[in-house]
């Protein structure tokens, strides 16, 4: 955990925030503050962290987090990572982001600049609200209400895209930004994650 | 001088549609239309793709009902091959199809309409959502969240994903059933019976509210359409269907589906991109049929599993014929959500299930194939021909939205007629013009295969075509 690599102000955040506190096995709910005076509580030991990826792999870039989703299936094991894909945040998801500690949302962004990564932590918010479909806030707000529990440590990580025509294939500064991505996955699960427990 | 109102978008369907209501010069709804103005392709561009494609293109036609198309396809690859596939794979087919209803059914219901039930149809428009219903009906919410999470996990478990899973192939399934996955999925079937039964005892009396919007939401005489098993029972993956009229007289008891086109006709009007199904011995628009959760509780004999079907009978004895309207689709779907439920368990609870031959092969046996189900809006038919290399030459879907749609014309008008008068456009009036729409739980998507997107408004608009008036939101 030591060794993890993450953007400086996501290291600041972290030093802010301090890790997971410790849990044995068999410990029951716990709770926390997530830094914005939102009470969360724990899930117990072991529970993997959540990938929330969603993107239409067939519009080009916009599938980036499906790429990045179906990556991550190959590297870390269901136990260390549980990994949902879809088109779109929906308030079902509340149910898995209640039994997790660290959610990763990832997804394209129209407004960066095209491979561009960015990670920013997020926390509940209920003004995002729409029918069927939920921005990682809402999702968050609506896991905590519903379910009594929202995660302590959730991210969202955009990548910046290009190109959002007919085709399954990503432009080339995205393509190149999908391994970068995926370790920096890697690195936000090592330092949030079970194994930081 | 007359004007027209148009709403559009239509909000809280799944995909975008657009109403127009043409007021005389009295200021009185004199015609209604709900335009479905997107492009249909894919029956188009899957020619000279090979058969055993279909159902993962076609699973594509949807996000919300990849499942069901990939059941239809396969079926209608099932007999382009001519096999009869495994028991056993039948069965995972028919439990994988009755997630799909599960989890659709609780996106309408709870997703989609329960702000409406809830919250009343005045209401604020930006406290109608899922987010908001959390905050003043938590326990409903979270039943909706869990519902549609239980059907999902199922079709995760058994497909590998949620959506646009694969497992479904031509001539079975690609993978059996495991013990272990049997145990996980036997494990959420209890927690789900219990939030049905608590939302059908809520929806119960809460219904009695609604005895005005009962009266205007599409109530009139259509034909329902739907699958029957051989004891005349519902069936959600085989058997005949079945056509009543609002009588509850059986007009045709056992009509071979792959034969769909001796009794259906589809038309066409100007307006729309969505074709009007019609029971064709009574023409059209005479022979306007309804299918989905409302139809096949009304014309089945009986749902077939213990709890469902003390709900099915409780809900029969609301009328003595037919329940005509389309109000009650909702409380058909809790009661479908249900069955599915406990015919799941049922399905789980037989040993073959972990029978580990689940698929048939062949080759092209057939030309022409044609693959019936029952999605959960209502009867879903694929129909394909191939070349002698299985390459498809032509290629037939009918949607059950479609076959909704001439109903669905008709609500409108009445609600309309009922709830707008003169300019005056309020946002009540809008919103069950809307809810008319959305108990038929439409997908646009699937009926239209979507492409392009529609924002909403009601516009008036003079005899002449110019605009007079125009409220817009969403």
């Amino acid at each position: 955990m030591q060794n993890a690599i993450l953007p400086p102000a996501l290291a600041l955040w972290r030093a802010g925030h301090g890790a997971r506190p410790a849990r044995h096995p068999g410990q029951a709910a716990e709770q926390a503050s997530d830094g914005n005076g939102t009470t969360v509580s724990g899930t117990g030991v072991g529970a993997p962290a959540l990938l929330l990826a969603c993107g239409n792999s067939l519009r080009q870039d916009d599938g980036v987090g499906l790429q990045i989703a179906g990556a991550a299936e190959q590297l870390f094991p269901a136990s260390r990572l549980r990994i949902i894909a879809a088109p779109q945040f929906t308030p079902e998801m509340a149910a898995e982001l209640a039994a997790t500690d660290l959610a990763l949302f990832v997804d394209a962004s129209a407004s960066d600049e095209p491979g561009a990564i960015r990670v920013r932590p997020v926390a509940p918010c209920t003004e995002s609200a729409e029918t069927h479909r939920l921005d990682p806030p809402a999702l968050m707000a609506l896991a905590q209400q519903l379910c009594g529990h929202a995660p302590a440590r959730a991210f969202v990580v955009t990548i910046g895209a290009q190109s959002f025509g007919y085709g399954e294939d990503l432009s080339g500064r995205v393509r190149q930004a999908v391994p970068r991505a995926i370790r920096l996955l890697g690195n936000l699960i090592t330092a949030f994650g079970n194994s930081a427990i | 001088m007359s004007r027209t109102i148009v709403i559009d978008p239509v909000t809280r369907l799944e995909g975008h549609g657009k109403i127009t209501l043409q007021l005389d010069e009295a200021g009185i709804v004199q015609d209604a239309t709900f335009h479905v103005t997107q492009l249909r392709g894919f029956e188009k561009f899957c020619e000279g793709r090979p058969f055993y494609e279909m159902p993962n293109i076609t699973a594509r036609v949807c996000g919300i009902c990849p499942v069901s198309h990939l059941i239809a396809s396969s079926k209608a690859c099932d007999a382009i091959l001519a096999v009869q596939i495994p028991p056993v794979a039948a069965d995972l087919r028919r439990i994988l199809n009755l997630a799909q209803l599960i989890q659709s059914h609780a996106l309408s219901f709870f997703y989609l309409s329960s702000p409406d039930l809830l919250l009343g149809m005045d209401a604020n428009p930006e406290e109608r959502s899922i987010l908001h219903v959390a905050h003043t009906h938590p326990q409903i919410g979270a039943d909706g969240v869990a519902l549609r999470q239980f059907g999902q996990r199922i079709i995760e478990m058994l497909a590998g994903k949620r959506i646009h899973p694969g497992w479904t192939v031509p001539g079975g399934v690609n993978e059996p059933l495991s013990e272990e996955k049997r145990d996980q999925i036997l494990a959420l079937i209890p927690p789900a019976v219990t939030a049905i039964q608590r939302t059908l005892l809520w929806f119960k009396d809460a219904i009695q509210k609604f005895s005005a919007e009962i009266e205007v939401f599409a109530n009139f005489p259509t034909l329902f359409m739907g699958l029957i098993d051989d004891r005349g029972l519902a069936e959600y993956y085989d058997g005949h269907l079945r056509v009543i009229d609002s009588e509850g007289n059986i007009i045709a008891g056992e009509l071979d589906p792959a034969r769909y086109q001796e009794f259906i006709g589809e038309a066409v009007e100007p307006y729309t991109y969505m074709k009007f199904p019609y029971y064709r011995p009574l023409g059209y628009p005479g022979g306007t049929y309804r299918v989905g959760p409302l139809a096949r509780l009304n014309l089945a004999g009986r749902c077939d599993t213990p709890l469902a079907d003390q709900e099915w009978r409780a809900f029969r004895n609301l009328s003595p014929r037919p329940l005509l309207s389309s109000f009650y689709y909702h409380y058909a779907r809790l009661i479908e959500m249900l069955y599915a439920t406990e015919k799941i368990e049922a399905l789980l609870a037989d040993r073959g299930i972990l029978d580990k031959h689940v698929r048939a092969t062949a080759s092209v046996n057939n030309l022409e194939g044609v693959g019936v189900a029952e999605a959960p809006r209502g009867t879903l038919i694929h129909h394909y021909k191939v070349d002698e290399n299985g390459l498809i030459t032509w290629a037939n879907l009918i949607i059950a939205t479609g076959h909704n749609n001439g109903a669905m014309n008709r609500g409108i008008l009445q609600a309309a007629r009922h709830y707008v008068q003169g300019d005056q456009v309020k946002e009540g009036m809008l919103n069950r013009v809307e809810a008319v729409v959305r108990t038929f739980d439409p997908c646009l998507s699937c009926s239209t295969h979507a492409m392009g997107r529609m924002p909403l408004s009601i516009e008036l608009r003079a005899a002449d075509g110019s605009l007079v008036r125009e409220v817009r939101r969403g």
